[in-house]
């Protein structure tokens, strides 16, 4: 095999993430002659990690204070793993590496509270943000060989400024009578209920909406298929649309391996492909 | 029935007097062209000429101008004496071009575009943690700070062009602390 589908975590490390996530996704993305990213994944991309991103420039701007953000960021965190969300805040209270650790105090005169060091910490972090997330955006269809999936009914805008506030909207779908991909899920309803049954006993409150959404689609598949439904799918629509000849490549694999198994599909994270010989 | 209220306009052939026609004419000084290497060159402007009133108007702006301007020299500095082989001396300049970077930062609040490089010229040296850096970053880097000292009020959209130029010619231009609100940030 050597063609490589995309998922939405491995446009996001490639995208948003530095150091050994982003050289672990475009190392493996480099094994392969041809990748494809599927729409549905930037559509993805910009409802998740980059309207995150977005958040945390916009309270920098609105707090206009570093060690403020920083709350807001803990109390939003919902991570379950208190211990790396502990690490990682206490790494962004130390700010290693912020130019604001060699700026000077004998600045503050000259310059008053643009040289304080709250300041620069606010302003150094909302300039990355609003780079990253510029960035991000001008990339997305540079990341893999193929764009593949188009989605007529999802407007690509850019995110754009507003008040000093990053906009990044519209982030869902505009479906004219029903979502663009209905016609094609109805043409694989033997998969939908082979997906259905790899996660229908799952706890996973995501994997419940999906297994309903399934269930409706492949048991009524004339009613009409709404931008909800589509937004449920989530993972199974990769897994779903995957060609037969690809490596769905994701980091999720707890959640992509049962429902790529349940129809004969192959789903790997960048680590793994990258141990391969 | 009232008057009825004609509203042409009237047209007087009397001359214009609301200029001042007795002022002398402006005399505009000759530009004069050069370029930090010292050679004439077509295309580049001092930027004093630029931005005449800069210091009045906007202090931080003639703070900005004469960092840059030291800041140039420096990496031009640092490109000319790689070229030669000497690489200590290289090296050298660029840690005084790091250490005045600081300072250009205090001057963000000229425009966001302005601020963004500087921040990413800072952190692509400060990522290289005391490693040497080639002659092509260094061009990257002198491209991108020359940019700025011509249009420090650059539109956002132009400073991430320039900062994905720095990424091209190798450098990290995030913060080190960047990664942890990265990951956090992708719940």
């Amino acid at each position: 095999m050597n063609k490589a589908f995309i998922d939405t975590t491995i446009l996001t490390d490639v995208l948003i993430k530095s150091a050994e996530a982003k050289k672990n996704a475009l190392d493996a993305l480099k094994k392969f002659t041809i990748t494809e990213l599927p729409v549905f994944a930037i559509k993805e991309f910009k409802a998740g990690p980059l309207k995150n991103f977005a958040w945390m420039h916009n309270k920098l701007v609105i707090v206009n204070s570093y060690a403020k953000a920083l709350e807001a960021l803990q109390r939003m965190s919902r991570t379950p793993r208190r211990y790396t969300t502990s690490t990682a805040l206490e790494a962004l209270r130390e700010a290693q590496g912020s130019i604001s650790k060699q700026t000077p105090g004998s600045l503050a005169e000259k310059y008053g509270e643009n040289a304080s060091m709250d300041k620069i910490l606010c302003d150094e972090f909302r300039l990355s943000i609003k780079t990253a997330i510029m960035k991000a955006w001008r990339r997305r269809r540079r990341v893999t060989t193929d764009i593949v999936l188009p989605l007529p009914c999802y407007l690509e805008v850019a995110p754009y400024e507003k008040r000093g506030l990053i906009e990044i909207d519209p982030k869902t779908c505009n479906p004219y009578n029903e979502c663009s991909l209905a016609p094609h899920l109805r043409i694989k309803l033997d998969e939908l209920t082979k997906l259905r049954d790899a996660i229908k006993d799952s706890e996973k409150p995501e994997d419940q909406r999906r297994s309903r959404t399934l269930r409706q689609i492949y048991r009524k598949p004339k009613s009409p298929i709404e931008e909800e439904d589509c937004l449920n799918l989530g993972d199974a629509v990769f897994v779903l649309f995957a060609p037969n000849d690809s490596i769905i490549m994701t980091t999720n694999i707890a959640d992509y391996k049962p429902l790529a198994e349940a129809i004969g599909k192959v789903a790997k994270t960048p680590q793994d492909l990258l141990s391969q010989p | 029935m009232g008057e009825v209220l004609r509203l042409q306009p009237r047209v007087s052939r009397k001359v214009d007097k609301t200029g001042d026609r007795e002022q002398a004419p402006i005399e505009i000084p000759p530009v004069r062209i050069t370029t930090l290497e010292g050679e004439v060159s077509k295309g580049q402007i001092e930027t004093k000429e630029l931005y005449p009133l800069s210091g009045e108007v906007r202090p931080e702006l003639a703070v900005a101008f004469t960092l840059l301007n030291e800041g140039i020299k420096h990496i031009v500095d640092a490109i000319n004496t790689e070229k030669k082989g000497d690489r200590i001396s290289s090296d050298d300049a660029v840690h005084r071009l790091q250490a005045l970077l600081p300072e250009l930062f205090c001057c963000r609040s000229i425009s966001d575009g302005f601020g963004s490089i500087i921040s990413a010229v800072y952190q692509s040296l400060a990522n290289m943690q005391g490693g040497f850096v080639n002659s092509g970053q260094l061009q990257a880097v002198k491209r991108v700070l020359s940019r700025i000292e011509t249009e420090p009020f650059l539109e956002f959209g132009e400073a991430v062009d320039e900062i994905m130029a720095l990424e091209e010619a190798g450098f990290e231009v995030e913060p080190l602390y960047y990664k942890y609100a990265a990951d956090m940030l992708d719940e």
